[in-house]
């Protein structure tokens, strides 16, 4: 090894997941830098973290086996620290009695950590009286190398001890105290060596080869029985870690220590610790409130168990300690002017680039209650950094998910308030990751769900307006959300007919908000689209408030032909027309493709019942009973109605007719249910080329039958 | 000229025994005299006398600061009026200034000259939090440069430590943390108490060393004038009373007209009711309310209850227990922990001046529930002593055994400081809240200025000055903000943000209607009580983006001249500054590339944008500097010509010190390179920093002085996370930086630059300009 030649180390015992294995990769490269090479960096590669340091594998496998010197992690406030009369001690008493130099700081913590329990007087594990005065204590009095574990374990804060969610409960997770257990593990690694020559022999190479399996992913040789925590689940001991029962934790005790040194750096600067902007503001870096959203398994049951999230930044450019370590204190996610809170905030942070620049994706990680009172961390999915432009669309709905959130935090809150919240949580994630169109699309309809949950809730929610209605979202959301596709336009046109206030009580006015109460409006079936656009139209009908359609909200003929033929569609555009309807002003792409054939009973009904006009500027006046007719499936009164209509307006028409057995729904009339359907397809506001041609259609067709001897009538037409 | 001439021309008196030693014997870490030996005028004529008289070579180890940290006001005020008197004594008021930094708005002009001799006098809050970086009520692009000073060349006084708390911890770990991570000149802290507890000193960093002691001699004590004020007698008795109204029938009955009698509570709220009392029970006395919880006007109106010749009675908190130089015949006091009772004790019978029997000291008892803002226990300690004294007399309590305690907790630690030179605000906009090493935790105040301020201030509403300020716990103004809305103001974005619950240290702007003060009682708390609104003249606040030397200079200034200027001005402070360890050389590069960033197209569209189309001036730029007149906003926002500067430097191949320096040297851009809040993070898919897009070319410049920088792509890469094509990150050169000189150098280094720069600035001002620029304003 030359001085000056950087060797590229890969590590491939070091990757992202699990979450000790990230950790590892951190305490290498902190615990290098700071005691072997300070020109230390390291990135994550593809097969491992990719150590770049003066050392190679020679180097830095003796630089740990013959130098290195444990960070002093000493945690009094504990029971099974080691520093109490029922502890283990075969940790702390090598500890103290070792000679070494390399163990010379972590003597002098210890002698300082019994020093202030002396003085304080507290001789068992201390009770929650004592644990305050004996942190600060220790806070002030430790040797300086010492802090690092006390910061990253605790925080004093006004409001009594803070933790962050990586090292549990300041050191303690269940029954494990992680101080206790790094000093049993250095025992177990650099412990004296004792017995035959071949026993000694056989401890040697297991300790090297511990080393080389943490680092190099080389297989254990002899596990040791130490258990591993919160950290590596699969690792872990428990349930459902061996075939059947249950297994003591298996790992190399370099795993756990060089875990630890890692876990060290997680520590909040000061900065973040003093903030004293309230009650429950202490935030540590990249350590965010969970969602039960954004990945495959979650449910209700976890939101209540699970703490926190970790979302651990991963990057490409070999990066040094310094400036790593500054990098883990700030924690930056951005979004808009504020710092992520939540997982949903951290998605979208990063889908805005709202996190330091030069980092590739996050591994993210939740921990959940399994095991009782142990916790784990569960790997809940990578996230690579790159610009969703898609995601911007958020801001417009930023204030009323965390209204949702709040609102949903209660415990009060209706059961089917919090799902929707999940759902909606769950599709903003899946935007922030993909910004696809079809995640928009499914974005808006948990947004319209939502919306009809919170209609179902309305007391609830307009109660002190705990939950507003969701603001009219702008047409661009339509742009990303909308495909070129029959459904989406079908739902887009019922959204455009002015949907949302059928569905919604809202006030009147540009903003949306409750209207508490609401006059009897449409009757709406849930999940019976047909049924409840017939619903619709009878009211318009009864009321003579019929919509026109707006802009350029409207479906073709072929559109209609399809919706006829396609009602097990109905379900996907109810769903995707709630969300659209979400939308201030609808506004689709022209297209017309008016050639599609369409039964005649639709236009005759089409032309009776559209509000637009149709003989001299005007719409026909309303023919009574046409509708009712029609939707009670008696096509023939109601072709009779509207043919009567028709002519007596004026004009001449012909139908056409063709083969019955080419369609189901072609020719006249066809079946009760057929005729219920086509006039639910009135609902659909058509486009005026469709409408054009549907018109002159007819107008042929009845040209034709004008020859034929005798004026055809609805009974002609079977 | 001897020892005893000069503290004779300084004082008036002769000096005593230990006042001569502290001046010519080494400087000792614990100077313990009794209160009213002269230990003010003792430690200001010893530290004159090293500095300017003494013939040996005491003067090049003696810093050129004089610190004196002091834990009250009172204390603040009275030691700035015997400094004075000392040094105009001493004929050097000329050339010595004397700077009060108390209250919310302080005297900064000492910040631009650290190269003469100074004396600051100052409350812990305001020194402490300036020696932690996070200068209360100070614009935060300013906390490096009083860091980097204070930690530079001055010798630090602690007074009154006994009253300083968690204060005193925080001033052994900053003369210890100085030793270990070097400051660019030698400093040095005394610890001044009436009672010689070494207990507290012994902070983890501080104490392996061994502490030297100076007291009271044999000289001392047989010395006429000191003897008389030893041998004081004060008559100690218990007052039965409880009630305010009970206590104010008892002090008006023992009250003598014709001298000064002092009645000192424990809590503001009942001095204040006290006060009310005592008014109605006799209305023909002169009665004086004193507390902290006043604005200084309202407080000056009270006053003259602090005058040797005062008739009447004076209500007061622990503000009038230290330091302040007044002499009660008779003092009633709420019963308090021992150190406080001596200190109360003082303040009767002073000098001596009343004989046997004629001075009187009446203690009140208190339960346990109102032993606030003190622990009953030590409340009870005290009363434990009491209860077996008749006289409280300077020889009495010097023969009370005292408890001798640790430091006070929480300490200070390397780590805390190291983190504290970073002054970039958290992600929530927030900056390290230092006050828990200031003062003890239970004192944690915001400050209050009330006005007329309607639904919101505008961007343009001047910052309150001190004469406005009254100092309120932040929790009681929590309460006060449940129902009202207070204004802080924000520098990022420069304008005043509506704020319900404000941070220890903040600005705070109420409106009058909201209440909470009266202009005789003070903070109340009360929505009804509504005070008069000050008249003050006011400082103009403080943005990210605002560069007054830069816009409003008054003339147009060339960017070679303002460089000559500025490189000059570091070699007059390289000359005035023998002592210091600074990288000169590189000061002066930085100061010859400072301004380079101002060549950019942005920048100078913005100086020039002022200016007729033909006007000549537009051939002889680019300028560093505009005549003022343009008013407009650089179009790119959040620019910050230092950025460009500093990649500018960097692109010619340049070294990392001079970088930050040249980064720094507006104190806003400094250990990292991160878009600002509101700033978008990227245009036209180049990312952007502080205004400046990635790969946009800074124009060739001449610098002056021969130096001509090349045209350069302003590379962002370094802004990256592991760096770029341009090398290393940002993060990483600042770090190692901070690593290799520590941070009481760099910090000093880059504040030289920085008054160098001003100063260069001033010296092309003309003088209307200079005079209404506040100095160091940038």
């Amino acid at each position: 090894m030359t001085e000056h030649s950087v060797h590229e180390l890969i590590l491939e015992g070091c990757r992202p997941r699990p979450l000790a294995s990230y950790l590892v990769a951190i305490g290498v490269l902190r615990v290098v830098a700071e005691q072997a090479d300070p020109e230390a960096r390291g990135a994550w590669g593809e097969r491992g973290f990719v150590l770049h340091s003066r050392l190679d594998e020679a180097a830095l496998l003796s630089f740990f086996a013959d130098r290195y010197e444990p960070t002093p992690v000493v945690s009094p406030w504990n029971g099974g620290s080691g520093f109490h009369p029922p502890d283990a001690k075969d940790g702390i008493d090598f500890l103290s009695a070792s000679e070494a130099d390399r163990f010379a700081d972590y003597r002098e913590a210890i002698d300082v950590a019994r020093r202030v329990l002396t003085e304080l007087g507290i001789e068992n594990k201390p009770d929650k009286a004592d644990k305050e005065p004996l942190v600060e204590a220790l806070r002030s009095e430790l040797p300086d190398g010492a802090l690092a574990w006390l910061d990253a374990a605790l925080t004093l804060t006004n409001d009594g001890p803070k933790y962050p969610p990586l090292l549990g409960t300041g050191g303690n997770d269940g029954r494990l105290e992680f101080s206790g257990n790094f000093m049993a593990q250095l025992a177990e690694i650099f412990g004296p060596v004792e017995g035959s020559d071949r026993k000694q022999a056989a401890i040697r190479s297991n300790r090297s080869g511990w080393l080389r399996a943490t680092l190099l992913n080389d297989a254990v040789p002899s596990l040791a029985k130490k258990a591993v925590g919160q950290f590596d689940p699969a690792a872990a001991g428990g349930a459902n870690a061996g075939p059947g029962m249950t297994f003591a934790s298996r790992v190399s005790p370099w795993t756990y220590v060089l875990m630890m040194e890692g876990a060290l750096a997680f520590a909040a600067g000061t900065s973040r610790k003093l903030e004293s902007t309230g009650p429950g503001a202490l935030v540590f870096p990249f350590s965010v409130r969970a969602a039960g959203a954004g990945y495959g398994t979650a449910a209700d049951v976890e939101d209540g168990s699970s703490r926190d999230e970790l979302w651990l930044p991963l990057w490409e450019a070999p990066v040094s300690w310094t400036e790593l370590r500054g990098l883990l204190r700030e924690g930056r996610a951005r979004v808009g002017r504020r710092n992520a809170r939540n997982a949903v905030d951290f998605a979208r942070a990063i889908s805005r680039l709202g996190v330091a620049r030069g980092l590739s994706g996050f591994e993210r990680y939740g921990f959940h209650q399994r095991n009782g009172l142990s916790f784990q961390a569960v790997p809940l999915g990578r996230w690579s950094v790159r610009r969703v432009p898609e995601a911007s669309l958020l801001d417009d709905i930023g204030s009323w998910l965390e209204r949702l959130r709040r609102a949903a935090s209660n415990d009060r809150t209706p059961a089917s308030i919090q799902r929707a919240r999940r759902d909606v949580e769950r599709a903003v994630m899946a935007l922030c990751a993909d910004g696809s169109p079809a995640s928009v699309r499914s974005l808006l309809c948990s947004l319209g769900a939502a919306e009809r949950q919170m209609t179902r809730s309305l007391r609830w929610c307009a109660d002190q307006n705990t939950l507003p209605p969701l603001p009219w979202l702008p047409s661009n959301w339509l742009q990303a959300a909308l495909e070129d596709g029959e459904e989406h336009r079908l739902a887009a046109a019922l959204a455009g007919r002015g949907l949302r206030r059928v569905l919604t009580p809202l006030g009147p006015g540009r903003w949306a908000r409750w209207d508490e109460n609401p006059p009897p409006g449409v009757r709406w079936f849930e999940r019976d689209l047909q049924r409840s656009l017939i619903s619709w139209l009878l009211r318009e009908d009864q009321t003579g408030v019929r919509t026109a359609p707006q802009g350029t909200a409207t479906v073709d003929a072929a559109d209609v032909a399809w919706w006829l033929d396609h009602p097990e569609a109905d379900a996907a555009i109810e769903e995707l027309a709630y969300g659209v309807a979400l939308v201030r002003a609808i506004e689709l792409p022209y297209r017309s493709s008016f050639r599609a054939w369409l039964p005649p009973l639709f236009g005759l009904l089409h032309l009776c019942m559209d509000p637009r006009p149709l003989v001299d500027d005007r719409p026909l006046p309303r023919t009574p009973g046409l509708l009712a007719r029609a939707s009670s499936g008696d096509a023939e009164a109601a072709s009779g109605l509207a043919l009567r209509r028709l002519r007596g307006s004026g004009l001449r028409l012909g139908l056409e007719v063709r083969p019955a057995a080419q369609r189901p729904w072609q020719g006249l009339p066809g079946s009760p249910a057929a005729t219920r359907r086509v006039a639910a397809a009135l609902a659909f506001p058509l486009d005026l080329r469709s409408r054009q041609r549907l018109l002159s259609q007819l107008i042929a067709a009845d040209a034709d039958a004008e020859a034929s001897p005798s004026t055809p009538s609805p009974t002609e037409l079977r | 000229m001897t020892f005893d001439d000069l503290f004779e021309r300084a004082t008036g008196f002769a000096p005593f025994p230990f006042q001569q030693a502290l001046a010519e014997g080494p400087w000792p870490d614990l100077l313990t005299v009794p209160t009213g030996s002269g230990k003010t005028a003792a430690v200001v004529v010893a530290w004159l006398w090293r500095r300017r008289f003494a013939r040996t070579g005491t003067h090049p180890e003696t810093p050129r600061r004089l610190v004196y940290c002091l834990p009250t006001r009172g204390l603040v005020e009275q030691t700035v009026a015997v400094a004075q008197h000392t040094i105009a004594g001493a004929g050097l008021a000329e050339e010595i200034g004397v700077h009060a930094l108390l209250g919310g708005a302080v005297d900064n002009a000492w910040e631009a000259a650290p190269d003469r001799e100074q004396v600051l006098v100052g409350t812990q809050d305001q020194l402490l939090s300036r020696a932690l970086n996070r200068g209360y009520a100070s614009s935060r692009y300013r906390w490096p440069i009083q860091f980097g000073f204070l930690h530079s060349d001055s010798l630090w006084v602690f007074d009154e430590t006994q009253l300083m708390g968690v204060g005193l911890s925080t001033g052994t770990q900053l003369q210890a943390l100085r030793d270990k991570l070097q400051s660019a000149a030698p400093t040095h802290s005394l610890f001044v108490s009436a009672t010689n507890r070494p207990g507290p000193l012994a902070t983890v960093d501080f104490r392996c060393r061994e502490l030297v002691t100076l007291t009271l001699g044999d000289g001392d004590r047989g010395h006429p004038v000191l003897a008389r004020r030893i041998a004081a007698s004060k008559a100690l008795d218990r007052l039965d009373a409880e009630e305010p109204k009970a206590i104010a029938v008892a002090v008006a009955a023992a009250h003598q007209p014709g001298s000064r009698s002092l009645v000192v509570v424990n809590t503001v709220r009942r001095a204040q009711d006290l006060f009310k009392a005592l008014q109605k029970v006799c209305p023909d006395a002169a009665v004086r309310l004193l507390h902290s919880r006043l604005r200084p006007p309202d407080r000056a109106s009270a006053s003259d209850a602090l005058r040797p010749d005062f008739d009447g009675i004076v209500v007061a908190t622990q503000v009038v227990e230290a330091g302040v130089d007044l002499s009660a015949r008779l003092l009633v006091t709420e019963i308090a922990p021992w150190a406080s009772l001596v200190q109360r004790a003082g303040r009767c019978n002073r000098g001596g001046e009343f004989g046997p029997g004629e001075a009187q000291i009446l203690w009140i008892d208190l339960p346990d529930k109102s032993a606030a803002p003190y622990d009953p226990s030590d409340l009870d300690e005290a009363r434990q002593t009491l209860e077996g004294l008749d006289d409280l007399g300077v020889g009495t309590v010097e023969a009370v055994p005292l408890a001798d305690l640790g430091p006070t907790r929480p300490v200070l630690r390397r780590k805390d400081l190291l983190d504290l030179f970073d002054t970039e605000p958290d992600l929530a906009g927030e900056h390290i809240d230092v006050s828990r090493f200031v003062r003890d935790s239970n004192d944690r105040d915001v400050q209050v200025a009330w006005r007329v301020v309607g639904d919101k201030p505008g961007d343009e509403t001047a910052l309150p000055h001190r004469d406005e300020l009254c100092r309120v716990p932040v929790g009681a103004l929590h309460k006060l903000l449940k129902t009202a809305v207070g204004w802080t103001w924000d520098a990022l974005e420069g304008s005043w943000q509506a704020s319900k619950r404000p941070s220890p240290g903040q600005v705070v702007l109420l409106d009058v209607t909201t209440g909470g003060y009266d202009d005789l009682l003070g903070w109340t708390g009360q929505a009804k009580h509504r005070p008069t609104p000050i008249d003050a003249a006011n400082v103009v606040p403080d943005a990210d983006e605002s560069d007054r030397w830069t816009t409003h200079l008054g003339v147009y200034v060339a960017l070679t001249v303002h460089h000559d200027d500025v490189v000059a001005e570091v070699a007059t402070l390289q000359r005035g500054l023998p002592s210091w360890d600074a990288p000169w050389q590189t000061l002066a590069t930085a100061a010859r590339w400072h301004d380079l960033g101002k060549v950019h197209p942005a920048f100078q569209e913005m100086l020039l944008s002022g200016l007729e189309d033909d006007s000549p001036l537009r051939d002889n730029g680019p300028y560093a500097k505009s005549d003022g007149r343009n008013r407009s906003r650089c179009r790119r926002r959040h620019f910050r010509h230092e950025l460009p500067s500093a990649l500018g430097w960097l692109a010619a191949g340049g070294d990392d010190l001079t970088a930050y320096f040249v980064a720094a040297h507006h104190g806003k851009v400094r250990l990292h390179l991160r878009p600002r809040p509101s700033e978008p993070l990227e245009v036209e898919g180049r990312s952007v920093v502080l205004g400046v897009v990635d790969g946009e070319v800074l124009p060739a410049a001449e610098l002056g002085g021969g130096v001509r920088s090349a045209t350069v792509p302003l590379d962002l890469s370094i802004a990256r996370l592991g760096g770029g094509d341009a090398g290393p990150a940002w993060s990483h050169r600042t770090t190692a930086l901070l690593d290799q000189f520590g941070p009481f150098r760099l910090a000093a280094w880059e504040a030289l630059l920085r008054v160098a720069d001003w100063r260069g600035s001033r010296r092309r001002a003309p003088s209307r300009q200079a005079e209404t620029l506040e100095v160091g304003h940038d």
